[in-house]
């Protein structure tokens, strides 16, 4: 389980009536600890005045606030707290998850807010189309005036998850299995040298093994994967030099044209069918559309007179959008197919840091704003109003 | 200099006052308490004509008699219906906190939108494609987004078209507002009811800037590359028809400008048209055809000269000459009398003018035909029985054409001039092609 504490600076703004402090922690995709979790889980703490949390499928949360007072140690009753939630969240869900806030953790307010709702802020706009690829899933909603267009909000089930199997899969068929950290040791037998060892451990479950390649997988993919400039061609890249990549074993292996067929499933997943041993997954993967086609469907259900302003403010979210090269071929792939009279860009912070946490940025910028002290949903709120009432003030955002 | 430093000894005097001197002058211009040094070089570094920053504002530091703590205290939001107690970092002077509501809370506004009562919505807002619900809901929703039509069409329980839901809110508001009002006079001023929403403009607005914003990049070029072909065939058309205009055709769905949207989309059907008709027709004379070529490649310019236009008819008709035919023509037109160029450009003149030199072009080709048939002719006299038999044959059906057409050229050149050249564009024109032809063979 992989976990990491970020100290966020202090700033002080409104001539001194506010101050925001905070530290994050990040939770990665568990497979383990939280169940199936499916979302990038970032937890803010905002100077007590906010707190921001990732809603993952139900009992993750759970999880994850747990594990939050823990690292923090804050007491979520003295705290307002501020989830994000994905953009195409079921009224259940959102029921389920104020429940739960409110009943267990016993918090003072509450407000939910979409993810790419938070993105779009976090790059200061307010309309704007969110395209945010992260580990499970690839979502496009288009934002306008701070509100997302639930009709118009597409998914595909390919995230990094689905393409560090591929790149695994891949491997595979070229005879290298990528081992789990937990399945050898390294003795040193003579000074700088090492050799692995083989460890085993009988018991450990089907989905631990696979959490544990896949971290290899995507330490995999983000050092050596590229998104192709052109849409990927067997015979174009029979002959690109191969790059070399250490494994934790030792081992070290050669990634040649793997590097740019990869990424190009998420622009064609049709490519998938060509990966052996990722068979299974042909049939889904032939009704989901590529990235490029997503974007410009989505961007025709919405109205048309947004549809300019939507096609020269696409946002870049996610983990898997801080590949290289993604957000040219993106940019490229949109101006083929784009109308003539829309100017086309894709805009994406250059730090990856901030594109892969944009939503929690989105969820500080909000909390810390003055404006929105009165937009949160107290306690008291939620015992007056009925269940509707609360679901149409939650999902406010 | 390096020795007295090396040996330690102290620099000369003189400098040491120049420093001094413009040290001292240096102070005199210093910078203004409260202001660092660079900050007052960025305003110039002089002390301005008016004095434009106020140096005392400049660092001001808070009086010493007060004492301020930031405290961690709670505060209420005039801005919520509840008693929700948030707490936040608050500037104590001296002990006492700052009282008055929560500066932020004046920024909570919303829009009046009227509320109606059923029996107003029995009175005056029954309609057959809205129920009562359905307003009400759609009232609920425009409260809620502040009147973001496109969120609350996203939000709204049916799929109505941002058109209707507009329309149906603008209407409602307005008859709301007539019935409530006392007096017509009263609510006239008020925009909803001055202005009407028009849902059959928005929605015609709506579908053409759809078709605009549907044109994707490939379409567009595979539309460029139809223009260009069909303006291809266009001029070809011309070209064998004759004088009849195509007008260049217009993609109906062409970029921002109105005017073209108003265009015939003649793509399909001139070219359509075009290929009926050369088909049906004999194939004219390449005179007709310079000149038809011409007029197409003019009417390309919106403006023209008429002298220009007379030159490239005449370059066109005489392109088939050489230049010293060219000045063999020049040279009749002199003897007869006419200018090289008219001297009143007017249309009539262009024209004659233009028939005139054809003609003396026709007539000087005709005798040059004529001396070449003559001079056979003698040969032929002279030397009966020395050509050999194929040419012969060949020459002689020429011959008896040459000489039918001799004939009728000397008859033409028999007869008074002005007649010959009235009749001579007719019939050499078409006899001149084959003669021609048969000269070459020859």
């Amino acid at each position: 389980m992989t976990s990491r504490t970020v100290a966020f600076g202090t700033g002080v703004y409104n001539g001194g009536a506010t101050t925001v402090t905070g530290t994050t922690m990040v939770a990665g995709t568990a497979a383990t600890e939280f169940g199936r979790v499916t979302e990038v889980v970032g937890f803010l703490l905002i100077g007590t005045l906010g707190f921001v949390g990732v809603l993952g499928s139900g009992g993750s949360t759970d999880g994850g606030v747990t594990r939050t007072r823990e690292c923090l140690l804050i007491d979520p009753k003295e705290h307002p707290m501020l989830l994000a939630e994905p953009s195409s969240n079921t009224q259940q869900q959102r029921e389920r998850a104020a429940e739960l806030m409110f009943e267990k953790y016993m918090v003072p307010a509450l407000f939910l807010a979409k993810n790419a709702v938070l993105t779009s802020f976090a790059s200061g706009r307010a309309t704007s189309l969110v395209v945010d690829s992260g580990g499970g899933s690839t979502t496009v909603a288009p934002v306008h005036d701070g509100y997302v267009l639930q009709k118009a909000v597409l998914s595909s089930p390919i995230g990094g998850d689905f393409l560090a199997d591929c790149l695994t899969k891949s491997l595979e068929s070229k005879g290298i299995t990528i081992k789990p950290r937990y399945a050898f040791k390294r003795k040193e037998i003579r000074a700088g040298e090492f050799q692995t060892v083989d460890v085993d451990f009988p018991n450990t479950t089907e989905s631990y093994k696979l959490y544990s390649q896949r971290v290899i997988a995507s330490d995999i993919k983000e050092c050596v994967c590229r998104a192709p400039d052109t849409p990927y061609d067997e015979s174009a890249y029979s002959n690109i030099p191969m790059t070399p990549y250490e494994l934790p074993d030792g081992q070290t292996i050669e990634i040649g044209a793997d590097r740019f067929k990869t990424p190009d499933v998420l622009f064609n997943p049709s490519l998938v069918q060509t990966i052996p041993g990722m068979e299974c997954f042909a049939e889904t993967a032939a009704s989901v559309r590529g990235l490029p086609q997503m974007v410009i469907e989505s961007i025709n259900k919405c109205d048309v007179d947004i549809r300019r302003e939507l096609f020269s403010s696409i946002l870049l979210a996610g983990g898997t959008a801080s590949m290289q090269q993604l957000k040219e071929r993106l940019e490229k792939d949109l101006l083929e197919e784009s109308p003539q009279a829309a100017r086309v860009k894709v805009l994406a912070s250059g730090n990856a840091t901030e594109r892969r946490f944009s939503v929690w940025i989105g969820g500080s910028i909000l909390a810390s704003l003055g404006s929105f002290q009165q937009m949160w949903f107290s306690k008291s709120e939620s015992s007056v109003c009925s269940t509707l009432t609360f679901a149409r003030v939650a999902e406010a955002v | 200099m390096d020795a007295k430093d090396i040996l330690g000894l102290p620099k000369t005097a003189i400098p040491i006052p120049q420093e001094k001197k413009s040290r001292s002058q240096k102070d005199s211009q210093r910078k203004p308490d409260g202001i660092s040094r660079e900050v007052y070089a960025l305003t110039g570094g002089m002390p301005p004509l008016m004095p434009t920053i106020d140096s005392s504002q400049l660092k001001k530091r808070p009086p010493v008699d007060e004492k301020i703590t930031w405290q961690w205290l709670p505060f209420t939001n005039s801005a919520r219906k509840d008693n929700l107690q948030l707490y936040h970092w608050v500037r104590v002077v001296n002990g006492v906190p700052p009282t008055g509501d929560y500066s932020f809370a004046k920024y909570n506004k919303s829009i009046d939108i009227v509320q109606y009562t059923d029996e107003e919505y029995a009175k005056h807002l029954a309609d057959p494609s809205w129920t009562k619900e359905e307003t009400d809901r759609l009232f609920e929703l425009c409260k809620q987004f502040d009147l973001r039509f496109i969120v609350i069409a996203d939000r709204f329980p049916s799929s109505r078209t941002v058109e209707e839901l507009k329309n149906r809110y603008y209407s409602v508001s307005r008859s709301i507002l007539m019935a409530r009002a006392t007096s017509p006079g009263d609510v006239t001023g008020n925009p909803l009811v001055k202005e009407t929403y028009n849902v059959s403009q928005e929605k015609e607005r709506k579908r053409a800037l759809s078709m605009v914003l549907s044109q994707t990049k490939q379409q567009e070029r595979k539309d460029a590359e139809i223009l260009a072909d069909a303006k291809r065939i266009s001029e070809s058309r011309v070209a064998a028809r004759g004088a009849e205009e195509s007008e260049l055709p217009v993609a109906s769905s062409a970029g921002h400008d109105n005017a073209d949207r108003a265009d015939v989309p003649g793509d399909t059907v001139s070219p359509s048209l075009n290929v009926q008709l050369p088909s049906a027709a004999v194939a004219p004379s390449t005179l007709m055809a310079d000149n038809a070529a011409t007029i197409a490649s003019l009417r390309m310019l919106r403006v023209y000269l008429r002298t220009y236009a007379l030159d490239q008819m005449i370059q066109a008709a005489s392109s088939s000459a050489g230049l010293r035919t060219i000045k063999r023509v020049e040279q009749t037109l002199q003897d007869l009398g006419v200018n090289l160029k008219p001297r009143v450009p007017t249309k009539a003149v262009c024209a004659e003018h233009l028939e005139l030199r054809k003609e003396i072009l026709t007539l000087l080709n005709l005798q040059k035909q004529l001396q070449y048939k003559e001079a056979e002719g003698s040969s032929f006299r002279d030397h009966p029985y020395e050509t050999p038999g194929t040419p012969k044959d060949r020459m002689f059906v020429p011959d008896s054409m040459s000489f039918g057409g001799e004939r009728v050229g000397k008859r033409d050149q028999k007869r008074k001039a002005p007649g010959r050249i009235s009749e001579a564009p007719s019939s050499p024109a078409q006899s001149k092609r084959p003669r021609k032809l048969k000269a070459s063979d020859l």
